[in-house]
């Protein structure tokens, strides 16, 4: 007992060192445009499990929205493009550490969020918002049929904050990735499964022949923005304006058709400055 | 970079919940592979080929399965819940462990009963009672101290399929409030204040048993695993 | 069941696999190096090595291996300004995790040669350097081995931690699969029978050479 209470005191010494580490988040005072640049590369984070933003295809290509856009922007900076799997769990350390210069996720713009990275102007919008899928003939139409029912969300995701205030009493069933949770509806594990639109579009289109349907959209605003490290506004910038021009010339547009089917929300535009 | 340590205290329920959750799968886990353990070690030392067979086939699965794809497959293939999924999974990998060291035991404890019977003309059952039980325990403990330590950091495999065990609840402190290092300090503090008492409790067990359990080298030969 | 689906993505499961082997190769190699010096250090004379040592030994004993890995990757970072990818975070964490447990095995190697070895070989005149590199560690070695190889297997085992930050092995391969084809029994079978197939060899293997050493040093096999 007594070589073993000596051992975990090490142990524990061991980790403390840890905290002593010298810390610099904040390095110098470059841009990450110019270490981009400099580097003559840039790395994005990209999802591979949301599509119609990220995926993987049959023969291991990354394909989706934000590839495309991630190309076009390492394109205007005239630098090669490095992709980085990225997950809501994980693009908000990567951009804290440097780990990717901007995350081209379906990440919803928030205050939370605004107080450890910044957004670029948002570069997708839309009005449905979050959706369910349950099974055909359930009775869970919206928040307020969820009381006492169990609801499967991924890690780290809006839909908890959203969940926990229109439905205290809901139970979460918190997996790591989308698909755990349509496996786990499935399952009969939970009673709903909470994503946003076009991913609950997407699922449901692969599931024709089983026994789901999705309730009808939350109706809540999801303005969509691309993250980039706090306090770099040149940076920042740099984004903005590739994504202006993007609108500008229509490209955005054709992009968007590519892997939305549709054309963007009439609501919806990516501001033009005239100068 | 600053260090916000109130964080751990304004997210002590749910650590407090991470615990719990660990210590649940924990206890199950190793009551469940003790006794599939137990059981399949005796299948190894059996007179019968056929069933020393079935436990060794046994024992060849599902030690060479990571415990992840196990508890993957209870949950999204069988369709089990979180809890169960995990336990289950966790349990039939750890058993595969515990009847190697089960069946090691039997076999130096019948070397040790042989050798206590001829030595001196004691009963059957005061040989089993005084030389071969504490003999068993002596051999056994560092072994299965050993696995008791693995269940518990296999236990955080868990959170993969649903549980929201400590090693989850590291990275919803951290997904909420954004303050990594934070919070994995203070899971890893826990692990290791964990691990302490499970320690301490074998040796109190030891103590009960009146063992003094032999730390040389045939304790140190199942080391650290995963 | 659809088994067909399994052999539509053969190929990136295989990828998975590959990836899967190097990285354990990778990780049991620098690990066993590594944990030498660990060892080493545990039994110098010098308390404060020993002590360090010891204490790290501890921490990756009470520490899971993912609680590890995500120090790698999500939380050093943190610390130090770089971000590895999920491949290199994920084979440093596994590094260090199983250096402690390679740490052990090397120490008990050791000690396993008995002293009577050490005095005799001293007796003959040998310097204590000799005395270790010709007498000591060819025996300590073959003791080791299976340890070793079960440390193999349980490294293989792991690698499928690495799925959960993103590294695409053979159980993130499966995984992609499972998510994309919403098929799980067929996929998670083969990939289970997989790692079956792969540790069990290793594991001959490893008995195969442990065999041999043995024979050559004329002690029983068995």
């Amino acid at each position: 007992m007594k070589t073993l209470g000596r051992f975990q005191i090490v142990a524990l010494a061991l980790l403390g060192l840890v905290l002593l580490a010298p810390l610099s988040l904040e390095a110098a005072g470059t841009s990450l445009l110019e270490t981009v640049q400099q580097r003559g590369r840039v790395i994005v984070g990209v999802p591979t499990d949301a599509v119609p933003f990220g995926s993987i295809d049959k023969t291991g290509n990354r394909v989706g929205f934000s590839m495309d856009l991630a190309k076009e922007i390492a394109d205007a900076l005239k630098v090669k493009l490095e992709l980085r799997d990225t997950n809501p769990t994980t693009r908000i350390p990567l951009i804290q550490s440097g780990g990717v210069d901007v995350v081209i996720e379906p990440s919803l713009i928030t205050k939370k969020r605004m107080e450890v990275v910044d957004f670029t102007v948002p570069y997708y919008m839309d009005l449905k918002g979050n959706r369910m899928i349950v099974e055909k003939g359930s009775a869970i139409k919206g928040y307020r049929d969820l009381g006492g029912k169990t609801v499967a969300v991924i890690q780290g995701s809006i839909a908890i904050d959203r969940i926990k205030r229109n439905a205290p009493n809901a139970k979460l069933l918190i997996l790591q990735d989308y698909p755990a949770t349509l496996l786990a509806l499935k399952r009969g594990q939970a009673d709903a499964l909470f994503a946003m639109d076009y991913i609950v579009a997407e699922m449901l289109e692969k599931n024709r022949g089983e026994n789901f349907e999705a309730t009808p959209p939350l109706m809540e605003i999801q303005l969509i923005g691309m993250m980039v490290r706090q306090n770099d506004s040149k940076w920042r910038n740099a984004i903005d304006f590739v994504l202006h021009d993007l609108w500008q010339s229509k490209k955005y547009h054709e992009i968007y058709r590519k892997h939305f089917q549709r054309d963007p929300h009439p609501n919806f535009s990516i501001p033009q400055w005239e100068f | 970079m600053e260090f916000k340590w109130s964080v751990v205290f304004e997210y002590r329920d749910i650590l407090l919940l991470g615990i719990v959750r660990t210590a649940e799968i924990f206890a199950v886990s190793t009551v469940l592979s003790l006794l599939l353990g137990t059981l399949i070690g005796m299948l190894r030392t059996s007179q019968k080929l056929l069933l020393r067979q079935l436990g060794g086939l046994y024992v060849e699965v599902f030690r060479n399965i990571p415990v992840l794809i196990q508890m993957m497959f209870f949950y999204f293939a069988i369709g089990l819940h979180s809890f169960w999924a995990a336990v289950i999974g966790l349990s039939l990998y750890t058993g595969g462990y515990i009847a190697e060291t089960v069946r090691s035991v039997i076999t130096a404890v019948a070397r040790g009963q042989k050798e206590a019977a001829l030595a001196s003309g004691l009963s059957t059952l005061q040989a089993h009672g005084s030389i071969v039980l504490p003999q068993a325990f002596m051999y056994a403990i560092p072994p299965l101290t050993t696995e008791l330590l693995n269940i518990l950091k296999n236990s955080s495999v868990a959170m993969v399929v649903g549980v929201q065990d400590l090693t989850f609840t590291a990275r919803e402190i951290e997904t909420a409030t954004f303050r990594g290092v934070e919070a994995a300090a203070t899971v890893t503090v826990l692990y290791i204040a964990l691990s302490a008492v499970i320690i301490g409790s074998v040796g109190i067990l030891e103590r009960i048993l009146g063992v003094r359990a032999k730390l040389g080298e045939r304790g140190r030969r199942s080391e650290i695993e995963e | 069941m659809r088994w067909h689906i399994v052999l539509d993505n053969a190929w990136f499961l295989a990828a998975g696999l590959s990836r899967t082997l190097w990285m354990s190769a990778v990780i049991i190699l620098t690990s066993f190096l590594l944990g030498n010096i660990v060892a080493a250090m545990r039994v110098s004379r010098i308390r404060g090595l020993s002590i360090v040592a010891a204490g790290y030994v501890e921490l990756m004993r009470a520490t899971p291996l993912l609680m590890v890995i995500f120090w790698f990757y999500f939380t050093l970072p943190l610390l130090t300004g770089h971000a590895p990818s999920p491949l290199l975070a994920a084979v440093s964490g596994m590094i260090a995790f199983r250096c402690a447990a390679m740490a052990e095995v090397v120490r008990g190697g050791l000690r396993a040669v008995g002293k009577g070895q050490w005095e005799a070989a001293q007796a003959s005149a040998l310097g204590p350097v000799q005395v270790l590199v010709h007498v000591v560690l060819p025996q300590a070695v073959v003791n080791m081995l299976p340890s070793l190889t079960s440390q193999s297997v349980a490294t293989i085992k792991s690698t499928s931690l690495a799925y959960v930050i993103g590294v695409i092995e053979l159980t993130r391969a499966g995984n992609v699969v499972m998510n994309r084809e919403y098929t799980t029994v067929e996929v998670l079978s083969v990939v289970a029978l997989t790692y079956l197939c792969v540790n069990l060899l290793v594991s001959q293997f490893g008995q195969a050479v442990w065999r041999a050493a043995r024979r050559r040093s004329g002690l029983s096999t068995v």
